[in-house]
């Protein structure tokens, strides 16, 4: 398999060649590389993805033009399959010409030296079509090293059915959460409102960055690391007390455990990235009609401020001899509407798009007989208005990551607290940061 | 295995003493066994009688039905793990066993400057652990387009230190300086008499090195763990510890684990019970300095 | 040095004669070929391995240090170029100031600490058992306890992972049934777990090296040691056990050696139980930093400071067991 796209990727890379010579020039000049690809047939780039209906998107793309033609290797998903391949195929100088990227792992690849600056391929068209707040989690020093295809506000999904039966309303602030969380205690024994999620680590990120956390912080040209800042303290002794209390499960919720929790309606609620609309449905075809989809509970109801959970960007690697017909691919995939028609198409995604025209397209292909017919997509836009864009991810954010989801598994089995996990991630950063010969300060 | 060496008679135990001892070690053996008996038993279990745990029953009967489903899983890749392992292991143990013992007959015959030194630089290599190594010659591997190729593997489990000491000792003890001065008397040169004379007599010695680095290749996997992202390439190892991690989600994934399992121990078993006396000569020649 | 002698005897090259290069070149021209020859033959058939020895031992082993040392830095943030700087110990600061691999050595350490000191009483006193001719069918014992060494590890682990889980498990299933209720993969019982896993695959290995070593024991001191009025138990602790001494410093010297490498357990084991993390052991932080971190720099400092570890316990060991010999000696 490897030694075929190594096979392709480099036959891509010869037939390019003189192409990403003349892209290189035309980049400064401006002129376009049509010319060029007039004489050499169409422009062969290839394309590594995990997310789902990549493969008709990329046909989409095929069959919507003749200029280039793109290649898709399906790669698997999470940390140790995709990512370790994107990193040593780039060690080998054949990583593909685009690869999704989710937002954590943006910094720390461009810091590798994986991903080309994008600034100066992006067009102004794109850089208005997207969300400011999701280019800002992809820019660095004022380069931008991929662009978002969507962004993922947390959002409250809940068991309306059961609200009903306990007659529990609608928490609209983390202390009416804790309210509900009690009520559900007392009435509905051996259920619980919600589970902490001991796998949780990128969802602590998001309530962290809802409470206004500030984990990384490059203002002052250094990585600036404080996991344990006061935001996300107050975020976590929330959690600890209702864990403490009794108020709330404790385990992982994206695996079968989690999932048998849910279809058992032993817990009432989850709080995912708006993506988890679809992923409800796919896991849970049984509950139709009793889910619904809510805010998330705020800290105070005056301030609307949500942080994101999830979400893919698209990046042109180190690796890429034809940069302008690989960000033309991108462009294609996160702004025109038939790709998003098609990636739909392969099956149930209610993904939020970062680019805000294709709202409409989400919302119509969306089919919302599951959540009773409620408009989330109108929803989804309203909160990703609210998420803050002070928030920065770190370069190795993996392995923050990671750390934090082990000594949280310690804290599931009786051993440490939830801070405890957190601050020994804070230590472990720092260390990983240091050794990488970055400029970091102990924020 | 001298098992009618019997202690003084004197020294014999009571039969309290005798009971109890032969308790212990019936105890022991059982421990060692039970283990494999049950995987032997849980490979002609299907996954429903698995999880039912009632071992013994013949009432499911599914060790033919796993059998099929081991070679069917993703496209019947297991095949292709047992084939590259096979190679690892077997043309690996080969080609590396001669390489070591040669190296320990000429540290044996022959003298030359500092070949203490040197020797010493091979027992270095027995103790430095393999695994401190892999991640230098993944990066090696890397520079030079190698990694994710049968070679990451292959080229680095050649090398046995161990083999290089137990080959001095069996030369010592199997080749008879006297054999290497009547070759030389007749003129043969002096690798000539190595493959004519020498490699013969050191028949025994080399199944020995042969098959304790066939058990370490074989049992290897931080290695291809650290080189091959290709599952076409991996070992059994490597390939079983992918298809857990499948099972710990997806529990159909139980049965062909446990079929591959059986499978890839049973070169093993066969080989050291085939080769029983090579494998007590090593361990002796290794520990008895 | 003696030229003139013709090299009748094995040694067919005169110690402190050098290689093919040295001065033996200047002899009579006979008398040079068949030492050159038989250095020729001596090169040649060392040659393959010292090729292996170069490059899979020492470029990787140097390499490690350098990596260590060095690093491929960018300004500030990093986003710039990079560019090669020495780092000095920076590597190994950070290693050292990680709290999860001082963790993952401590785990090791109490691994050590419970696996070592049992396997080698256990592999002892099953030997002794053995050699005491009380017991019967020594051969099939020894053979069957030797069986689980031709298991590999992965393998070893994904057997007793399975012993250790509920639903698949007699073990767990009969223990139920006794009420007893023990998670195998707990946050306390999972080290012990590992040893078990551990023991199983070696003890068979440690019985053979020692009970071959009691077999080499003289009959003669055993019959002193009865004619003293020594009984079986006496005679096996006074007089047995000292004997086999150099055998139970190997024991001990390679299990601790493989015992601070400790990987394909745990992570098999990670994949099935959350406490297990990913960088429970040294090497599973070794292979972290390296794999999931892409901090090479870090990935080899831990790597020295492991190889560092495993050659200071080795050469302590071995001290401690010189010494240990010599007033022994001294007084026999």
């Amino acid at each position: 398999m490897h030694g075929r796209h190594r096979r392709r990727s480099l036959l891509a890379a010869l037939a390019a060649l003189p192409l990403g010579g003349a892209a290189a020039t035309a980049c400064s000049s401006g002129g376009g590389p049509d010319r060029a690809q007039a004489r050499g047939g169409p422009a062969r780039i290839t394309f590594w993805s995990a997310l789902r209906g990549s493969q008709e998107v990329v046909d989409a793309f095929n069959k919507s033009q003749d200029r280039v033609r793109v290649d898709f290797e399906q790669i698997p998903g999470g940390q140790q399959g995709g990512y370790a391949k994107l990193r040593n195929a780039a060690r080998a100088g054949n990583a593909p010409d685009v690869a999704t990227v989710e937002y954590p792992q943006v910094p720390g690849f461009a810091i590798d030296g994986v991903l080309r600056d994008l600034t100066p391929l992006i067009s102004d068209r794109l850089r208005k079509a997207v969300l400011p707040a999701a280019f800002a989690l992809t820019t660095f020093e004022k380069r931008t090293y991929s662009v978002p295809l969507d962004i993922e506000p947390m959002m409250l999904f809940y068991r309306r059915d059961l609200f009903r039966k306990h007659g529990i309303d609608l928490p609209r602030t983390w202390a009416e959460f804790e309210d509900a969380a009690r009520t559900v205690r007392r009435k509905a024994p051996g259920k619980r409102l919600t589970t902490f999620p001991s796998d949780g680590g990128s969802r602590l990120a998001g309530f962290a960055w809802q409470a206004n956390g500030q984990w990384f912080d490059t203002r002052n040209g250094a990585w600036e690391v404080s996991l344990a800042d006061g935001p996300t303290r107050k975020v976590i002794a929330y959690w600890q007390r209702l864990v403490d209390e009794d108020l709330a499960f404790q385990n992982p919720i994206d695996t079968p455990v989690g999932v048998a929790q849910i279809a058992k309606s032993q817990v009432f609620t989850k709080m995912s990235g708006a993506w988890d609309a679809g992923g409800i449905m796919g896991s849970q075809p049984g509950q139709k009609g009793k889910w619904g989809v809510a805010p998330s509970p705020r800290w105070d109801a005056g301030n609307r401020q949500v942080g994101t959970h999830g979400g893919s960007t698209f990046a042109i690697t180190k690796d890429s001899r034809n940069t302008e017909a690989a960000m033309e691919f991108i462009e294609w995939q996160v702004s025109h509407p038939d790709s998003l028609r098609a990636r739909l198409s392969s099956g149930i995604s209610s993904m939020y798009p970062a680019v805000a025209g294709l709202v409409p397209v989400a919302r119509k292909a969306f089919d919302s007989g599951y959540y009773s017919g409620q408009d989330i997509y109108t929803l989804f836009e309203k909160e990703a208005e609210h998420v803050s864009d002070q928030w920065v991810w770190g370069p190795r954010m993996t392995s923050t990551v990671r750390t934090i989801e082990d000594g949280l598994a310690r804290v599931e089995g009786g051993h440490g607290t939830i801070l405890g996990a957190v601050e020994e991630a804070q230590r472990s950063t720092l260390s990983d940061l240091k050794s990488l010969g970055l400029a970091t300060r102990e924020g | 295995m001298s098992a009618a060496t019997q202690g003084p008679s004197s020294l014999r135990p009571r039969l309290l003493g005798r009971t109890a001892v032969n308790a212990f070690v019936g105890l022991s053996v059982l421990y060692t066994l039970l283990p494999v008996m049950w995987l032997l038993l849980a490979s002609t279990k299907n996954r429903d009688a698995l999880g039912r745990s009632d071992l013994l029953s013949v009432s499911d009967f599914s060790l033919f039905s796993n059998l099929s489903d081991l070679f069917a899983t993703e496209d019947g890749i297991y095949g292709r793990w047992y084939v590259n392992s096979l190679l690892y292991a077997v043309v690996g143990a080969l080609l590396g066993s001669l390489i070591s013992v040669a190296c320990g007959y000429a540290f044996d015959k022959y003298r030359f400057r500092h070949k203490e030194k040197l020797f010493g630089l091979v027992l270095a290599g027995v103790m430095v652990p393999p695994t401190v190594l892999a991640l230098p010659l993944y990066l090696m591997a890397s520079e030079a387009g190698m990694v994710n190729t049968f070679w990451a593997v292959f080229i680095p489990v050649l090398f046995n230190p161990f083999g290089v000491y137990l080959g001095r000792i069996f030369s010592q003890g199997y080749v008879p300086n006297e054999v290497l001065e009547a070759s030389r008397v007749d003129g043969a040169g002096e690798l000539t008499t190595y493959f004519r004379v020498s490699l013969r007599m050191l028949g025994p010695g080399l199944v020995t090195v042969f098959l304790f680095q066939l058990t370490a290749i074989w049992n290897n996997f931080f290695l291809p763990m650290v080189m091959l992202s290709d599952q076409k390439l991996f070992p059994v190892s490597l390939g079983l510890y992918v298809w857990n991690s499948e099972a710990v989600t997806t529990p159909d994934y139980y049965p062909v684990v446990i079929m591959g399992s059986l499978l890839a121990i049973l070169p093993l078993i066969a080989a050291f019970l085939l080769l029983q006396r090579y494998w007590k000569s090593g361990l002796t020649a290794g520990s008895v300095k | 040095m003696t030229a003139t002698t013709p090299s009748t005897s094995t040694a067919a090259v005169r110690d402190g004669e050098a290689p093919a290069s040295g001065p033996g070149r200047r002899r009579t021209p006979r008398k040079r070929t068949a030492r050159q020859r038989e250095l020729g033959a001596c090169g040649a058939l060392m040659t393959p391995f010292f090729l292996l020895l170069l490059t899979v031992f020492l470029i990787p082993v140097g390499g490690a240090v350098y990596l260590s040392f060095f690093s491929q830095d960018q300004p500030g943030l990093g986003f710039g170029p990079e560019r090669t700087v020495f780092a000095g110990f920076r590597s190994y600061e950070a290693v050292l100031s990680d709290p999860t691999f001082l963790s993952s050595l401590a785990t090791t350490g109490l691994y050590c600490l419970i696996y070592i000191p049992l396997i080698a009483v256990l592999a002892l006193a099953i030997a002794l058992l053995l050699d005491s001719g009380a017991a019967k069918l020594r051969r099939t014992a020894q053979l069957s306890l030797f069986l689980p060494h031709a298991v590999p590890g992965i393998i070893a682990a994904i057997i007793w992972l399975y012993l250790y889980t509920p639903g698949l498990s007699p073990v767990v299933d009969l223990l139920n049934k006794g009420d007893i209720d023990i998670n195998f993969l707990g946050v306390n019982t999972v080290l012990p777990s590992i040893v078990n896993i551990a023991v199983w695959s070696n003890l068979g290995y440690n019985v053979v090296i020692f009970y071959a070593a009691l077999q080499a024991v003289p009959r003669e001191v055993l019959e002193a040691s009865v004619v003293d009025g020594a009984g079986p138990v006496r005679t096996a602790l006074q007089v047995k056990v000292p004997l086999v001494r150099p055998s139970a410093v190997m024991v001990v010297m390679f299990t601790l050696i493989w015992s601070l490498q400790l990987f394909t357990e745990p992570m098999l084991l990670s994949q099935s139980t959350r406490v297990v993390d990913s960088r429970f052991t040294p090497n599973m932080y070794i292979y972290d930093a390296a794999f999931t971190r892409a901090n090479y720099g870090l990935a080899a400092a831990a790597s020295v400071i492991l190889l560092v570890i495993i050659i200071a316990l080795s050469y302590a060991v071995s001290r401690w067991s010189n010494r240990a010999n010599t007033p022994e000696e001294a007084a026999q």
